[in-house]
Parts: structure tokens; C-alpha cells; sequence
């Protein structure tokens, strides 16, 4: 069977090689006697690659040793730190910012919901945040231990004190049930200062009075209902 | 294929920076060889030559490659991704004239001859590194493989991640444009 012009075509750069075995290398060689395009083809793929090797020249010296520096250079890993190996693991360092993140959540939400007392802030003149239901809750343990001989004293008055402020704020907002409440927590607040401990039978007055104005309950319906803080 | 290459390669991939050194050693010449007669200059030369090496070690651990034999054709590979990408480089910044002036005054040469057989040396160097200008950089990389690396088709499509027959359609189509390019007569 006679070779085609294409299979003679991709035989040409073994041919050059001398990679043919010898009845391909036969097939070719008579294939090529007969056929002047591929003929001249691989004299082109001769003449050329004469060419090449003419106008190759040599490869100049190259500075390796400078190549070699900046190659060792850019595959050195960068060195650890000094407290690498101290380093804690990763999942620890999640959990303390994710602790420290909550931590910071709750104080902010605290700030924001429940306003610090700021007497002082109060003292010098300048407005402060009350809340009535913080009020409530400081006035809370002075009900409940009034009868109590180390009671302060001073936790009475700064309750009276506060009371008036409140008052204030509510006589301006027309609250008339906070007043009566706030009415009657003064009148308590006045018996506890001056109540004499050494006589049971005033202690128990005191406490008749307490549950007499319902003032514990009272407190307890206005904290679940009333959530503003008082500006004064 | 050498135990010793083996062992090299293996503790190359292990972070070793003297195997390193030693691959780099056995190898470097032949990268830069091929470098130089495809960028035409020495300075581009060596930066194909870094780039390929740096690519190889940073990515030896990354690949499953564990015989010397593949190493130095992967190499090859790397090197000739890296010159592709400097020629690209290059053409962008249109600065491909310097290497034309730089050969075809034999500047480079060092060789001794007669001073009409260098002028005729010159001129052919001139010609023909023009008509590898204008080729295709992919052309161009498999006639240099072809003709100045002395690589076989099959090591020419293996380092280039191609056919046989592509590279031999590539290599006539690249001869082909030469022949018309380059005055006749050249080479007698």
C-alpha cells in the first residue's frame, strides 16, 4: 500500500531524528523520491533548522549565584514569631472573643435598659437619669428590714430626698397614681426615720401601715408595667 | 533515573534547602539556556530562570511528584509557562527590539572568526531572530524546543502539555512563515 502525502507529513521530524524503524524509514525514503511537495517540505524543515543553528549563539554566562540567592530568598517561609510556639489555639482564641463580645453586649444593653443613679451628677446640678423602677428597688429592702436596728438611717433620707424629685416629674406628667403611690411611700418613709425601735408596738405600727397602703404590691404592678426612666 | 535525584526531590518537597540548592544546581543551566534563546537577552533570561525556580520548590509540595525524571520535565514545563508569561510581559511594554540590535552585532558571541564570516554570521542571527519576532509566542517556544533545545516531538509535547500533532502543525506552520519571511539565499 502506498503512504499518503499526510502520513509521510508526520513521519518528516522522526525521519530527522533518525527515529524511524527501518521498513517506515524505507516507505518514507521512496515515498519522498516520488512525491516533490513533501520533498520539499522536509528540505524547508532542513534548510530552516541549518538556519537556526547558523544564527544560534552560544548562551552567555549567567550570575547563578545571584539567581540562587534570590531564589532561596522568596522560598524561605517567613520566620515564626518569637511566641509562635506559645500562641494559644484557635478555638480558644474564638471563644474569648466571642465571650468577650457577649461580656460587652450585656454591659451595653445594661446601660442602655437600666440607666446608672448618678446623685452626684445630680448634686452638681446637672440632669441625671432616675428610674422609678430602680427607686422601687432600692426602696425594697428599707420596707422589708425597716425594724432591723442597723438600718442606715441615711438610706431613708436620700429615699426621701429622691422621692421629691420623682414627685416632681410625675405631678408634671399628671401620673395621678404614681403620686398617691408616691404619697404614701412618704408617709412610711417618714414613720421609719423616726421610729423608735425600742417599743415593739411601733415597729408593728409600721408594718400595719405598710400593708395597710398595699405600698409591696403596688410596687410590684408599677415595676411590671412601668419601664421609662424618669428624666429630671 | 539516579536514587540519589529521588532522595533529592523527596527532601526537597521536605523544605531542604541544600537538596534544593543541589536540583538547582543540576538544572540550571539547561533552564537557562532555554530561557536565553527564547528571551534573546540575559537579564530576562535570569528572571525566567528565578521565576521558574521559585514556582517549582513552592509548588514541589503542593504536587504528587516523586521521581527525578518527571522533575526535570515538569521543570521544563514550568520554565517555559514562565517564559510564555515574560514574552506576554514583554509584548505589553513593547521593549522586544534591544535583543535584535544586542545579537545581531554578535555582542554576545565571543566567537573567533574572520571578520567576513561574523558580519554573515550577524546578518542571519538578525534575520532570523526577526522572524522569530513575529511569530506566535507558542510558535516560537517549539521552534526554539525544536531547534535550539534539540527536543524530539514528543518531549516537545510533553513539556508544552500539547499533541504530538499539534506540535508538528505548530512547528510546519512556524517553518512555513520563516521560509517566507527570511530573504532567500540566506544561509549559502
Amino acid at each position: 500500500m502506498k503512504m499518503t502525502c499526510k502520513k509521510a507529513e508526520g513521519l518528516l521530524f522522526a525521519y530527522q531524528d533518525e527515529q524511524l524503524a527501518a521498513p517506515e524509514k524505507a516507505e518514507l525514503e521512496r515515498h519522498l523520491h516520488s512525491c516533490p511537495a513533501c520533498s520539499a517540505r522536509l528540505d524547508d524543515i532542513r534548510e530552516i533548522g541549518g538556519l537556526m543553528q547558523k544564527a544560534a549563539a552560544p548562551v552567555p554566562a549567567a550570575d547563578f549565584e545571584k539567581s540562587w540567592r534570590r531564589i532561596a530568598a522568596a522560598v524561605t517561609p517567613a520566620p515564626r514569631r518569637q511566641f509562635g510556639l506559645l500562641r494559644p489555639p484557635r478555638w480558644a482564641l474564638l471563644t474569648a472573643g466571642f465571650l468577650a463580645f457577649f461580656i460587652l453586649g450585656v454591659a451595653a444593653a445594661r446601660l442602655y435598659f437600666f440607666p446608672a443613679r448618678t446623685e452626684t451628677a445630680a448634686a452638681a446640678g446637672a440632669p441625671f437619669q432616675y428610674s422609678a423602677r430602680d427607686y422601687f428597688a432600692a426602696l425594697q429592702p428599707v420596707l422589708s428590714e425597716f425594724n432591723n436596728a442597723a438600718a442606715d438611717p441615711a438610706q431613708v433620707r436620700l429615699l426621701l430626698n429622691n422621692l421629691r424629685l420623682l414627685r416632681l416629674r410625675a405631678d408634671r406628667k399628671k401620673d395621678a397614681s404614681l403620686l398617691r403611690l408616691l404619697d404614701d411611700i412618704e408617709l412610711v418613709l417618714l414613720e421609719i426615720a423616726h421610729l423608735d425601735r425600742s417599743d415593739p408596738e411601733n415597729t408593728r405600727l409600721v408594718g400595719t401601715l405598710i400593708q395597710e397602703k398595699g405600698i409591696p404590691m403596688k410596687m410590684k404592678v408599677f415595676r411590671f408595667t412601668e419601664r421609662k426612666t424618669v428624666q429630671i | 533515573m539516579n536514587g540519589n535525584q529521588i532522595d533529592l526531590v523527596a527532601l526537597a518537597k521536605a523544605g531542604d534547602r541544600s537538596a534544593m540548592h543541589d536540583l538547582y544546581e543540576r538544572n540550571r543551566s539547561r533552564i537557562f539556556s532555554l530561557a536565553y534563546r527564547y528571551a534573546g537577552n540575559v537579564a530576562d533570561a535570569e528572571d525566567i530562570l528565578q521565576d521558574t525556580f521559585i514556582k517549582a520548590f513552592l509548588s514541589l509540595q503542593k504536587c504528587q511528584l516523586n521521581e527525578h525524571s518527571y522533575f526535570a520535565t515538569w521543570l521544563y514545563r514550568i520554565a517555559v509557562n514562565c517564559a510564555l508569561d515574560q514574552f506576554r510581559r514583554r509584548r505589553r511594554h513593547a521593549d522586544t527590539v534591544e535583543w535584535s540590535e544586542k545579537t545581531a552585532a554578535g555582542a554576545e558571541s565571543g566567537e573567533t572568526t574572520t571578520p567576513e564570516g561574523e558580519f554573515l554570521r550577524s546578518e542571519i542571527r538578525f534575520q532570523v531572530r526577526r522572524g522569530l519576532e513575529r511569530l506566535t509566542r507558542r510558535k516560537r517556544m517549539v521552534v526554539v524546543l525544536r531547534h535550539y533545545q534539540q527536543l524530539k516531538i514528543s518531549e516537545i509535547a510533553a513539556t508544552m502539555g500539547c499533541s504530538e500533532g499539534s506540535v508538528k502543525k505548530q512547528l510546519f506552520r512556524a517553518l512555513a512563515q520563516l521560509k517566507k519571511e527570511l530573504p532567500s539565499g540566506l544561509g549559502e
